[in-house]
């Protein structure tokens, strides 16, 4: 049974999804950072946005980090995979034959970006977000300035 | 300093005074002495030698002077550090009744050798913006090349008909570039030889060198330009982390141009995979997957943290830390991700336009 394109391109699209989730909160913890070393958001006790949260979540320890980005690299491959098994079989071959390529590369690719960003115990905000947090804004100066007579 | 003053209340009676204040003793001047009417006059302060000592600061008042100078001072490069023009004058009097009508400031390095700044000492600096005049970096980023270059060319003249042969014999690391060509007196250019050396090439054999082609030939061009975006995109991230290495802006720029170059074609080839029906839909969602993470890491840092970093560690006297700021650099990344974004919504929407153009 010959797949359907709009139902193929769904398939991979869903597989896509745990990729796109984290690149999207990666992007935005990158944007975050850049606005607390500007100082245009102060740290405080207050929450930080769901997916900073989620992107640091998934740096603070390197088996979490392989675990996620791994996994969601096995997923985006694994459930066309499965889907094409059980449903599309005559798909499976010129699938397989991609897989040669792109699982290799992606796979290595991911293990690279885990290496270069895990373990970060900041959570991606870096070393100056820490400091800012612990930073007290300094009292005002109300000195005058003295004037020699 | 020049100071004008009023010297007593409700009388007209002013002067002008020279001043040179030594930066380890008192001071010395010349005065115009009281004068009670109008005055228009001209005071001067300069350096000039002095028996007995290195050099004075002298000073006149319309000229006159008694061939006596105001103070000693033996670093002649340092006397004027600062010009002060004070106006002095009681309350009861207007202000706008003393000018000064002319300064002239005139550093004359002819009359001796001044001695060269300090550098280590720290330069004070009021807040005025350096303009566009070229910056020390830049002008050391290309002399660096041009030292290279001078380095690489050496140049011969042939007979007995009179040509000059130039060879190119540039080494970086361990790849190799020969070129050889000569010019004769009559303009005409003659290439006589050009050669690119790559060790790990050099030692394969004729069999594997056949196998990376084929290998390399067999890929689609989707998946090359693939394999360019994610090895441009590391390198670029290698550099921007690794940024005091030697030539590292230039090869964080090389491959920034080649990831935004490598990452356009994949858009473009991508849809027109799509509209030619070529495309499978797992290869262009790796290929999409590749290019979101390149976006995100190709000009970011490696964390100092991170496994690769503690792996790299031999390096950290190269690492520089915040993100290099090498001018257009930063501008250049941002305008590159913009416009990758911008041609994936324009084809994007492109695709879906003709998508639904072709169902009604």
């Amino acid at each position: 049974m010959a797949i359907d394109i709009g139902v193929d391109w769904s398939i991979v699209l869903l597989a896509m999804l745990p990729n796109l989730i984290l690149a999207i909160a990666a992007l935005w913890t990158q944007h975050y950072r850049r606005k607390v070393v500007r100082g245009e958001i102060i740290l405080t006790n207050q929450p930080l946005p769901l997916p900073v949260r989620l992107y640091g979540w998934s740096v603070r320890s390197f088996t979490t980090s392989f675990v996620v980005y791994i996994g969601s690299i096995a997923f985006m491959f694994l459930l066309p995979l499965l889907a094409y098994a059980i449903y599309w079989p005559n798909m499976l071959p010129e699938y397989l034959d991609a897989l040669r390529y792109w699982a290799p590369v992606l796979f290595g690719f991911t293990l690279f970006i885990i290496c270069a960003i895990s373990p970060d115990k900041t959570g991606g905000l870096g070393a100056s977000a820490e400091s800012l947090a612990t930073t007290r804004p300094p009292p005002s100066d109300n000195s005058t300035e003295e004037h020699q007579s | 300093m020049v100071l004008l003053g009023d010297s007593r209340s409700g009388s007209e009676k002013g002067y002008l005074n020279v001043y040179f204040y030594p930066q380890d003793s008192s001071y010395g001047y010349r005065s115009s002495g009281y004068i009670y009417s109008s005055f228009r006059k001209t005071a001067e302060l300069w350096w000039g030698p002095f028996q007995g000592g290195h050099g004075a600061v002298y000073a006149s008042i319309d000229g006159q002077s008694d061939g006596y100078p105001i103070a000693e001072c033996d670093n002649a490069s340092r006397v004027i550090k600062y010009v002060a023009v004070l106006g002095y004058c009681y309350s009861s009097c207007e202000v706008v009744e003393m000018r000064i009508h002319d300064i002239g400031v005139v550093a004359d390095l002819n009359r001796h050798d001044p001695t060269g700044p300090d550098p280590e000492r720290s330069r004070p600096f009021d807040g005025t913006c350096s303009g566009t005049t070229e910056s020390d970096r830049g002008r050391a980023f290309v002399a660096q090349y041009e030292d290279i270059a001078v380095g690489a060319l050496t140049m011969a003249w042939l007979l007995p008909w009179p040509a000059l042969e130039f060879t190119c014999n540039l080494i970086v690391d361990a790849l190799e570039f020969h070129l050889v060509f000569t010019v004769d007196i009559l303009g005409t250019l003659t290439p006589g030889g050009c050669t690119f050396v790559q060790p790990v090439l050099e030692a394969m054999t004729t069999e594997e060198q056949e196998g990376v082609v084929t290998k390399v030939m067999g890929l689609s061009t989707i998946q090359t330009l693939n394999a360019i975006i994610i090895a441009s995109g590391a390198a670029a991230m290698f550099f921007a982390t690794f940024q005091l290495l030697p030539g590292a802006q230039a090869a964080y720029t090389i491959a920034m141009t080649t990831w935004t170059v490598a990452t356009m074609l994949l858009i473009y080839t991508l849809a027109e995979y799509y509209l030619n029906g070529l495309l499978t839909a797992i290869e262009a969602g790796s290929a999409l997957i590749a290019l979101i993470w390149t976006i995100f890491t190709a000009g970011t840092q490696i964390s100092e943290q991170g496994l690769l970093g503690k792996a790299l560690s031999f390096l950290i006297k190269y690492r520089g830390d915040p993100l290099p700021e090498w001018g257009f650099h930063t501008t250049f990344y941002w305008c590159a991700r913009v416009l990758v974004l911008l041609l994936g919504v324009a084809v994007a929407a492109g695709i879906v336009a003709s998508f639904s153009e072709g169902e009604t």
